[in-house]
């Protein structure tokens, strides 16, 4: 099994045009209600190149400092659960964008409601999403698979799909092949 | 794959879409943390910038980058309550090489912002009376 261990807050340097702290702060703030750091995911991937070799034994081993604790209490405190699982499912997206998938420099744009991140040096975009509901992970999933392979920029697409839980948290992988073909 | 017309961006441009990813990064998620005042001059600030990003795309051929980024101008103008310049730049974006499904999209942009374009006139002219 291969077994990949990051602190979250290496984010920050990782991504300097991106502005990360709040997804940081909601990761930690959503992951310390089930334990202590680090948090264990398991990896699911799905037609994804870079994890051929691999194929369903990954393990993301994501820790955080004691010091992030209060500003995620206080995050914890102020923002709704769906909105701070949706942005701790982004700031996990991105470790696995950088470290599992090599995607480089990430873009954003906006598109009616939501903001896609793209990565230009793979030309393909990035969809995320998160949940707590065990339930919802794969229809999620799904979801996120359909909005992906129509995304407007004709590019690949990578679905990072997030599960928070007390039985084991859990990351959907998975790469696709634009609907559309290249770019026009 | 790359199409051979396509030019590549080049350290200007690139340093423009770092600067404008960093904008409404903040923006979206100030945002989504429900802090709608602190994300608005955050909105027009991303919005600006891909106005000037969304030219230069073109110029290197990348004319459905060019309209994706002309989208994602008018969504920032419209978050930020700047309807006008929304409806306009939703506008240049369908002169764009757009996909079909893109296209029903803005379409749909396109519409609610003037809808919204003519709520705030109307509201306007009810506070001059």
């Amino acid at each position: 099994m291969r077994s990949v261990r990051q602190s979250i807050e290496r984010l920050d340097s990782w991504y300097p045009s991106l502005f990360v702290e709040p997804h940081v702060v909601a990761a930690v703030a959503v992951l310390s209600d089930y334990s202590e750091s680090p948090a264990n995911f398991e990896l699911q991937s799905g037609n994804v190149p870079q994890l051929e070799e691999f194929a369903g034994e990954m393990r993301l081993d994501l820790s955080w400092p004691r010091s992030l604790e209060t500003k995620a209490e206080r995050l914890r405190a102020t923002m709704q659960r769906s909105p701070l699982v949706e942005l701790a499912a982004t700031a996990v997206a991105l470790v696995a964008a950088r470290r599992v998938l090599d995607l480089g420099r990430l873009e954003v744009t906006s598109y009616g409601d939501r903001a896609d991140f793209r990565s230009p040096q793979r030309r393909a975009v990035l969809e995320v999403s998160g949940t707590e509901v065990a339930g919802e992970f794969l229809r999620r999933h799904r979801e996120k698979v359909a909005q992906a392979t129509e995304n407007p920029f004709g590019w690949d697409a990578y679905v990072v799909v997030c599960l928070f839980s007390a039985q084991g948290h859990r990351i959907r992988l998975s790469h696709h092949e634009c609907s559309e073909g290249s770019n026009a | 794959m790359r199409k051979s017309k396509e030019k590549p961006y080049g350290p200007f441009l690139e340093r423009l879409m770092s600067e404008k990813s960093k904008l409404l990064s903040q923006a979206q998620a100030f945002a989504q943390m429900g802090l709608t005042e602190t994300a608005q001059p955050l909105w027009r600030s991303a919005a600006s910038l891909e106005e000037r990003i969304a030219p230069r795309l073109d110029a290197l051929g990348r004319s459905r980058e060019a309209a994706l980024h002309r989208i994602s101008a008018a969504t920032c103008h419209r978050n930020a309550g700047q309807f006008s310049q929304a409806a306009n730049l939703f506008q240049g974006a369908l002169a764009g090489p757009l996909s079909e499904p893109t296209r029903a999209d803005v379409e749909k942009f396109l519409e609610e912002c003037l809808a919204e374009l003519e709520t705030s006139s109307r509201s306007r002219s009810v506070v001059a009376m």
